[in-house]
């Protein structure tokens, strides 16, 4: 018996050497351990034997079971091993390319500063409204105090439809179209399209946007605008801004201003941006015009308040160094494409 | 407008130590805008009278003489091309290295082998007028070596261009002595006063010409004046250089005055050759249609009923507030003039001259309402001017002087507190009172209590109310003195523009997906629309376009966005774009609307039929998770619903809560290829508004299913143009253990021509037990057997 054993354990082994895949190790056990195999066949025989004997070879039996398993087991993790480090080895890939689609998207400027603009506002307690593209005279004019003769009623400037109808010159006509859906004291503001009868050229063109606000309550000071059109600057430009008021005319305003910027490149030196001048106008505003208030059947003995408009697309092309207009319409791929960081 | 501060000096006193830079500011911050500002004359510091010694022949060249000049630091030789001058005359004399203006330095040059020392100058090479005929020949007697600049002191100037815009409201600011009086109240010093004469109202003899007014209610005054014994020549020096600086050309000693006066008070003048008038009487009246009038601009303008003309006895012979007429204008051999100041009507002289197309100096300034009180000053600063020239001229009786419409006075009650409550800021009782009485205002104080007397100046336009006076506080105050200062308001519950923050999401959720916002232009022509044969209420057309492509309103965003596509296809096939906007039209009920839409695209290389398609619809989908917007579904377009340009099958109604929101298409290959796009390009449109007020769905929590899934996956055999959805519906209905019924492949065997092998994956669950594996296999059963009874049978495999 004693040979046989050596015989089995010498033919198990030289079996196992020759194997060299993980699958093939299925049929070493079946060969050496399954029902049929060869160590199985040793046990049946093991009933011809005497009790003693029976003990002591069986015990053999199962040592040599037991060692077949380990070898089997240790054969099986080293050979894995080898296969998982070939897979590794044979995926080798170029990190450096970007074979999926690297186009990043990206939100129009003009959108990108009005969004902003609104989410400024309303933290401060503002209320965003719209109005039509198409107008009336009533909205666009008459209730902001310009009275049929004035000179920016003109076909000239103004865009007129057959009907009578007319495409909104400025924002303000939210104004008026608030304070027929809130009571004061409010706090409104309005982004939107406006339209000049105007040739384009590189700062101008005939379809712009503007964004509009409005305060009305007790008391309401040019301190207070003051405030605002700092606030809002600081936080467009997300650096402490310098302004300064000076005298403009609007006549939906009384007193009027023009609010300049001290030029951010220059520190007000004067260079090619601010045209020498230092400072870059940006903002009309005023305190309301009684006559407006008394369009929104507000009374300004009670209440006063102020106004302001400012061009989104002027801000964006400060914001993000844009030196033309015109690209701004169009959806040239070479344009958005800048507003995506890459 | 140009305004000279020289020309301000004539009546206020200015610090003189300001820089030039400070005093554009302090207009700048108290009264308009300056858009720009010029220091003239410097370089005549720099330019000497010097004193021909002699002339002689430049030895090489017949046009060039040789001119030796003594102009006190010695002698020099100048090559000069001139010949308006004989020895004995003083002429400027520019050395070497002065600057006459930033390109033209002197330098020591060979002209045609002769070297020249410095230069002799004309009027034009100084800046003096635009006359370059010959040099300039200064007075007899100047000794040479004299700086220019001491001689013509006033052509050291600071010149200021005015935004003509900042001041539409200012009828005062039109003419110098307006500026000179804001200065007086900045600097707070005494502006020099223009009276009356009252030896020149009452006037001296009888007027030779008769004036009468019939349109009154248009011509609130009318003044004018006759003068004889008079000459036609040219302006003294100081009036033609003064001229020249604020940009106007000097002509002769009368046209130039009316100017001068124009400039000075803002009062346009007309000045007529009295011996031209026919019939020695002007009536100012309406003029007929069809009248036609040869202006002093040599242009021929045709008037109608509502422009305001004054005629003589063969007709219209000038065109009110706006231009003069050829015939009756000043000639050189003109001996005697009527010289008429007149307040027009504003509305009228504006409406007359755009109609003309014809804006002057003098329609400019009646546009903004005139202070009617100018007319009379104004001929009689006139007559002073012209005595310069014409020291024995003789006024001919007292001014003709026809008042229609009284100068009503504006007195305003206001308080101070209330100023300083507007502006925000504590100011003195005694500053307010100050800047207004600088300012020209009447005022009496009690206590708080203002009761604030408008001048005539300010009376026609811009102050009426208090808050006018808080302007002028605030201004002359300097608004830039006023401090930021935060309100005080509650805390409100918040009130959000939903409509807004739904575009901002997906505007968000677009670009997260790679998507780049475009923006065109609502202005578009029928031609662009076309070819897209959009169905839309009345078209919005414009009155008055400003180009021939920008006509009328888009009916839809599409047609300028297939141009964005396509002028994109120029740089890469691989890209995605969207844009947002309003589109126009007027319903059936007459009422303009303007809805909003949303328009996707996606352009991709050609790879199998419907990429892009899907493409978007993945893109669309999530957009749309994102929005909350849930029970979606694509069905095709029927034949009626399908525009010719839209793909037959590669296109789909978008439905969401049962209504059609919009639609998924690729293009029919012949109008791509009319249209030019390429390789594989696919739209979506969207009507935005409709989405946005659908109903949306917000999370809610549900436990997960308490008992296991079973997965069965089955590919069938079914003819090519069968719908997965008709599968899939087929499958829902067999049991409601079917919880899912996904796809998962589809391919074309080769060897079946109308055929295609779909994979479906399909779950089943109980929510009350776990299936047990006979009640799967029967629903599996039933499923196949309801399948094959269909006509979708299992592929073999």
């Amino acid at each position: 018996m004693e040979k046989e054993f050596q015989a089995l354990e010498k033919a198990f082994h030289q079996t196992l050497d020759t194997i060299k895949q993980v699958k093939d190790l299925e049929g070493v056990k079946t060969q050496f351990l399954g029902k049929k195999g060869k160590l199985t066949g040793m046990m049946k025989q093991l009933k011809d034997l005497s009790n003693e004997k029976k003990a002591e070879i069986g015990k053999k039996i199962n040592q040599l079971k037991g060692e077949f398993q380990s070898s089997i087991q240790e054969k099986s993790n080293a050979l894995k091993k080898t296969e998982f480090q070939l897979k590794m080895e044979n995926e080798w890939i170029d990190i450096t390319i970007n074979p999926y689609e690297s186009d990043s998207g990206s939100i129009h400027p003009i959108s990108l500063v009005q969004q902003r603009l609104e989410d400024i506002f309303v933290a401060m307690g503002f209320r965003v409204l719209d109005g039509p593209h198409i107008e009336t005279e009533y909205y666009n004019f008459e209730a902001l105090n310009i009275p049929s003769y004035h000179p920016a009623r003109d076909m000239q400037d103004t865009f007129y439809f057959e009907d009578g109808h007319l495409l909104r010159t400025h924002t303000s006509p939210i104004q008026i179209r608030g304070m027929e859906t809130v009571k004061p004291p409010f706090r409104i503001v309005g982004p939107g399209k406006v339209f000049r009868c105007e040739r384009t050229d590189a700062s101008h063109d005939s379809c712009f946007h503007q964004f509009e606000g409005m305060m009305v309550d007790r008391n309401i000071s040019v301190a207070h605008l003051n405030y605002f059109m700092k606030t809002m600057l600081a936080e467009i430009f997300e650096s402490e801004v310098e302004v300064r008021l000076r005298p403009g005319y609007f006549p939906f305003v009384e007193p009027g201003f023009e609010l300049d910027m001290l030029c951010l490149l220059c520190k007000g030196k004067g260079c090619k941006f601010c045209k020498q001048v230092g400072w870059i106008e940006l903002i009309g505003c005023g305190m309301v015009h009684p006559n407006v208030l008394r369009s929104g059947n507000i009374d300004p003995v009670e209440f006063s308040g102020f106004a302001f408009g400012l061009g989104i697309d002027r801000l964006a092309m400060m914001k993000y160094d844009i030196t033309d207009i015109r690209p701004l319409h169009g959806g040239n791929l070479n344009f958005s494409r800048l507003f995506s960081v890459s | 407008m140009k305004i000279s501060l020289n020309w301000i000096k004539d009546f206020v006193e200015v610090k003189t130590d300001m820089a030039a830079r400070d005093l554009v500011q302090t207009i700048t911050m108290s009264v308009c805008e300056v858009e720009g500002f010029e220091e003239t004359g410097l370089h005549l510091k720099e330019v000497y009278a010097a004193e021909v010694l002699s002339i002689e022949q430049h030895p090489n060249a017949d046009k060039l003489s040789l001119v030796t000049v003594n102009h006190g630091k010695g002698t020099s030789r100048v090559v000069c091309g001139a010949s308006n001058f004989v020895v004995g005359d003083i002429v400027p004399y520019a050395g070497e290295g002065v600057a006459l203006s930033e390109d033209m330095i002197i330098k020591r040059t060979e002209i045609r082998g002769v070297e020249s020392f410095g230069m002799l100058c004309a009027e034009d090479e100084l800046g003096f007028s635009d006359d370059h005929s010959g040099l300039m020949i200064l007075e007899k007697g100047i000794a040479p070596g004299t700086r220019l600049a001491d001689i013509y002191p006033d052509q050291l100037d600071l010149i200021m261009e005015i935004d003509n815009k900042s001041i539409t409201h200012r009828p005062d600011l039109w003419g110098h002595y307006g500026f000179a009086r804001e200065f007086g109240a900045i600097f707070r010093v005494p502006v020099k006063e223009i009276k009356l004469d009252m030896e020149f109202i009452s006037g001296d003899g009888e007027g030779i010409i008769r004036v009468d007014v019939l349109s009154g209610e248009l011509v609130p005054r009318f003044t004018g004046l006759s003068v004889g014994d008079i000459h036609i020549v040219e302006s003294p020096h100081r009036i033609r250089h003064r001229l020249t600086r604020v940009g106007l050309r000097p002509i002769n000693n009368m046209v130039d005055l009316t100017n001068y006066v124009m400039l000075e008070l803002g009062q346009p003048m007309h000045a007529f050759d009295a011996n031209r008038i026919a019939g020695k009487e002007l009536i100012v009246k309406m003029a007929e249609n069809g009248t036609r009038l040869m202006t002093l601009h040599q242009k021929e303008a045709e008037l109608g009923e509502t422009d305001i003309t004054i005629c003589d006895a063969n007709g219209a012979s000038v065109v009110a507030g706006v231009v003069g007429g050829m015939d009756t204008g000043v000639y050189p051999s003109t001996s005697a003039v009527f010289l008429e100041a007149a307040n027009w009507d504003p509305v009228s002289i504006r409406k007359t001259s755009t109609r003309i197309g014809l804006r002057t100096d003098a329609s400019k300034r009646f546009e903004k309402s005139l202070d009617p009180e100018l007319t009379l000053i104004a001929v009689q600063r006139a007559v002073e001017l012209m005595k310069l020239t014409n020291p024995d001229l003789k006024v001919c009786g007292p001014p003709v002087d026809i008042i229609n419409k009284p100068n009503k006075p504006i007195r305003i009650e206001t308080d101070t507190e209330f100023i300083c409550r507007r502006l925000g800021k504590a100011i003195d009782d005694n500053e307010i009172v100050e800047i207004l009485e600088f300012l020209g205002f009447g005022i009496e104080k009690d206590g708080k209590q203002l009761q604030v007397d408008v001048p005539s100046h300010r009376r026609t336009k811009d102050v009426s109310i208090p808050e006018d006076l808080v302007e002028e506080i605030g201004r002359i105050h300097g608004f830039n003195n006023i401090a930021a200062q935060a309100p005080m308001f509650p805390i409100e519950r918040p009130v959000f523009n939903h409509q807004h923050r739904f575009e901002q999401e997906a505007r968000a959720v677009l670009s997260k997906s790679r998507y780049h916002e475009v923006v065109n232009y609502p202005l578009t022509c029928q031609k662009t629309e076309d070819p897209y044969k959009i169905k839309a209420g009345t078209i919005m057309k414009l009155l008055n376009p400003v180009a021939d492509h920008q006509d009328q309103m888009r009916t839809s965003l599409l047609p300028h966005f297939m141009q964005t596509i396509l002028e994109n296809q120029k740089i890469t096939f691989d890209f995605k774009v969207f844009e947002f906007g309003r589109i126009y039209w007027k319903n059936s009920a007459g009422e303009i609307e303007e809805p909003r839409q949303l328009i996707v695209a996606s352009s991709k290389k050609q790879g199998k039929a419907g990429d892009a398609f899907y493409q978007i619809k993945h893109d669309i989908l999530n957009l749309f998770s994102k929005l909350g917007i849930a029970n979606v579904s694509w069905s095709p377009l029927a034949n009626e619903d399908r525009r010719d340009y839209q793909h037959k099958y590669i296109s789909a109604k978008i439905n969401a809560q049962d209504a059609q929101i919009g639609v998924l298409y690729s293009f029919s290959p012949e109008f791509a290829d009319e249209f030019g796009i390429k390789e594989d390009v696919c739209i979506a449109e969207l009507a935005f508004d409709t989405l946005f007020d659908m109903t949306k769905t917000d999370y809610l929590y549900q436990d997960p299913p308490k008992y296991p899934a079973v997965n069965f996956e089955l590919s069938l055999h079914v003819p090519r143009r069968v719908f997965f959805q008709e599968i899939r519906d087929n499958i829902f209905a067999v049991s409601p253990l079917v919880r899912r019924v996904e796809f998962l492949d589809v391919y074309y065997p080769k060897d079946l021509d109308d055929v295609k092998s779909l994979s479906v994956s399909i779950e089943f669950r109980s929510s009350e037990k776990t299936l047990d594996s006979d009640e799967v296999r029967d629903i599996q059963d039933k499923v196949v057997a309801l399948l094959a009874d269909k006509g979708f049978k299992l592929r073999e495999v």
